[in-house]
């Protein structure tokens, strides 16, 4: 029956090629819906989940780093934090802006940056590529800082390596435009940091460091915590039980800021769906065409394959068959060629500002796989089928007679 | 607004309405509490009305929160930019603000209306050298930078745009072929009786163009009804005034012109195709 239904095909290449490729245009832009449906959410949650801190706790009504807010007696929060007991570690972080500019002969020009001071907990939020890192000395009275790690950009923005030294202040003075209040900082390494967006210039440094030079020392503020969990215990339910007993902040399993994530970019996955369905609709429309077509002119065969003693099911059989193997063939190039168009779609909407670089809006999944191919199977059993039951239902003298005499 | 500026709004609405929800309505308003006036997407989640009181700070453990008599709300901005965030909004007078948030006179920006409007960039431009600090920038070079991600979800739907029109050309081709296949018999028979190649070409170009020009209007058509039911169905989902899609004449010129370009070359390459075949080998058949 199949190969019946392939040769069939191949008796009009010219036009079956061209609706092969219709399908398979139809099934790449099928197939890139159905990647973009979850593709950021699953990136954003792989990227969170890969950094290892299963609770992030924010100042209330915020996200992290989605604002200047901040808590204050930062080391007494944190203290609170530990000592629940499904809490493993808990990472502290101040994110502000600071001017950077490099120390050398003659006058450089500060550049905005986004600094982050981390302690001894919080050193796993970026990798580091070059140089030794931060001096593992805990944040606190004597503690050893004036040390900074510099991004890829900042670097190449401050023409800097490992070793030299930069000037950081905390803002530039309205009236005289002059930085004031700069610390110098020696660069002890370079930094690939998980969250940056394209072309953000980040720094990381000690903890009280960024503290001293932002005046908040004082009140020991900070934005963020990164809460490791003991194994065994539920990120979910431990993000409650922390959340009631501290109601000045929120606390957030990796589930629910993946939730907040797709609320954010819920355009995306409306857009998916309405070009998706548009997409499947048209290759039902391509696939159900050309079986037809196909069927229109072939009535007379049909006709004298039942009359030689073809059952209407295997006739039926054998329309679906065509639909089902032009499915297939067009469908699986369509796969194919939605690979290829889907990284270059993602290198279109990554260059969206704020985002992540390291998050992909197109994620090649088991699932997103099984569920186009599915939807185009059902598209050729539902196209073959119409198609079918028209071939089915012809009376066969008179067909003959029309067709075949 | 800076970082700073929005972290005084959303805390202000995000910790304080909460508390202000069991003062709401209870006890007189006292006429010297200064005015706010709440975004109403805020006063309808959190159930406030003109009058009620609040209390506002900047943050959710502050002992002594301000308190504020609600005015009146008001829309809250439609800005393509906030919209999947769909902020809380509350405005106040400058020193209320400074006052709560402890800005110590610190501003985000200042907005400056011209008496010609005209020459904003040169006044931009003679702020920008006038003094360090900050940057003044004419009201149209903001919303460019500002549409940054807008003009990458542009390129996107191009992208998309120029995937299906290659679709549907090849289709368009399938469909022209199957056409000529159909007619190659009655074709040929007017070759034989003395029609030009090119008379039968030009007459299945025409045909060709009929279809897509038939096919556009539908198209048109139905993109007109499809964008009414994206709007509606986006301004109900993110609670907006914004319009998502629109159907200008320009977009309405360039789709029946690539049609049309279409439906031209799928007749031109079926008919061409055909009339390189002999009449009597075609008919022979």
């Amino acid at each position: 029956m199949l190969r019946l239904a392939a040769l069939n095909l191949l008796r009009h290449r010219a036009r079956n090629t061209l609706t092969a490729i219709g399908i398979a245009v139809a099934t790449a832009i099928l197939f890139d819906m159905v990647l973009l449906g979850d593709g950021i959410v699953h990136s954003f949650r792989e990227l969170l989940v890969s950094l290892g801190y299963e609770l992030r706790v924010t100042p209330r009504g915020t996200l992290p780093f989605s604002s200047d807010a901040t808590f204050a007696d930062a080391r007494e929060l944190r203290a609170r934090l530990l000592a629940d007991s499904a809490v493993d570690r808990v990472g502290t972080m101040l994110g502000e802006t600071v001017y950077a500019r490099r120390v050398r002969a003659g006058t450089g020009t500060e550049v905005a940056s986004f600094a982050i001071g981390v302690d001894r907990g919080a050193r796993d939020a970026y990798r580091l590529l070059l140089g030794s890192g931060l001096t593992a000395a805990e944040s606190g009275e004597g503690h050893r800082g004036g040390e900074v790690i510099l991004n890829g950009t900042l670097a190449t923005a401050l023409a800097c390596a490992p070793g030299d030294t930069i000037v950081l202040g905390p803002a530039r003075d309205a009236a005289t435009g002059v930085v004031s209040g700069t610390r110098a900082f020696v660069v002890r390494g370079v930094a690939d940091f998980y969250f940056d967006a394209r072309g953000q210039r980040t720094l990381a440094l000690d903890l009280a460091d960024l503290q001293d030079l932002e005046g908040r020392r004082a009140r020991d503020e900070a934005s963020l915590f990164l809460v490791s969990l003991v194994a065994g215990h539920d990120a979910g339910s431990t993000a409650w039980r922390l959340g009631e007993t501290l109601p000045a902040v929120d606390v957030y399993s990796v589930e629910e800021l993946v939730r907040s994530v797709r609320a954010r970019l819920s355009y995306f996955q409306q857009f998916s769906r309405i070009l998706g369905s548009i997409s499947l609709v048209v290759n039902f429309l391509l696939i159900g065409t050309i079986v037809g077509i196909s069927v229109n002119e072939r009535l007379g065969e049909l006709a004298l394959l039942r009359a030689i003693g073809f059952r209407r099911a295997r006739v039926v059989t054998l329309v679906l068959a065509e639909a089902m193997l032009l499915a297939l063939v067009a469908g699986g190039a369509g796969i194919a060629l939605g690979l290829v168009l889907a990284r270059y779609l993602d290198s279109i909407l990554k260059a969206s500002p704020g985002l992540p670089e390291a998050v992909s809006f197109f994620v090649v999944t088991d699932a997103g796989l099984a569920r186009t191919l599915g939807f185009i199977l059902s598209v050729g059993v539902g196209a073959g089928g119409v198609a079918a039951a028209i071939a089915a239902r012809r009376p066969i003298a008179d067909t003959l007679r029309r067709e075949a005499l | 607004m800076s970082k700073r500026g929005a972290a005084a709004l959303v805390l202000l609405s995000a910790l304080t309405i909460g508390s202000c929800r069991a003062g709401a309505g209870t006890g007189a308003v006292t006429h010297e509490d200064p005015p706010v006036f709440l975004g109403r997407r805020l006063a309808a989640k959190e159930g406030i009305r003109p009058g009620d009181r609040v209390t506002l700070a900047l943050r959710a453990d502050d002992t002594a929160p301000d308190t504020f008599r609600v005015a009146g709300t008001f829309e809250d901005p439609a800005d393509p930019a906030e919209i999947s965030e769909r902020p809380d909004y509350v405005r106040m007078q400058l020193p209320d603000l400074d006052r709560v948030a402890g800005l110590d006179g610190e501003v985000d920006r200042i907005a400056v209306r011209l008496a010609d409007p005209a020459r904003a960039r040169e006044m931009a431009d003679q702020l920008n050298a006038m003094s360090y600090g900050f940057r003044a920038h004419a009201a149209d070079d903001l919303a460019e930078q500002a549409s940054r991600s807008f003009v990458v979800i542009r390129r996107f739907h191009v992208a998309i745009s120029v995937i299906t029109i290659f679709g549907g050309g090849v289709f368009v081709m399938a469909i022209m072929l199957l056409k000529v296949e159909e007619l190659k018999r009655e074709l040929m028979i007017l070759r034989l009786i003395g029609i030009s190649s090119r008379t039968i070409v030009r007459s299945l170009m025409l045909e060709a163009l009929l279809l897509t020009a038939a096919g556009s209007a539908v198209a048109i058509g139905l993109g007109i009804v499809l964008s009414l039911v994206v709007n509606a169905y986006y301004r109900a989902f993110y609670g907006t005034t914004l319009t998502f899609s629109q159907v200008t004449p320009g977009i309405v010129l360039l789709s029946v012109a690539v049609s049309a370009g279409l439906g031209l070359a799928a007749g031109a390459i079926s008919a061409v195709r055909l009339s390189r075949r002999a009449p009597l080998e075609v008919l022979g058949h």
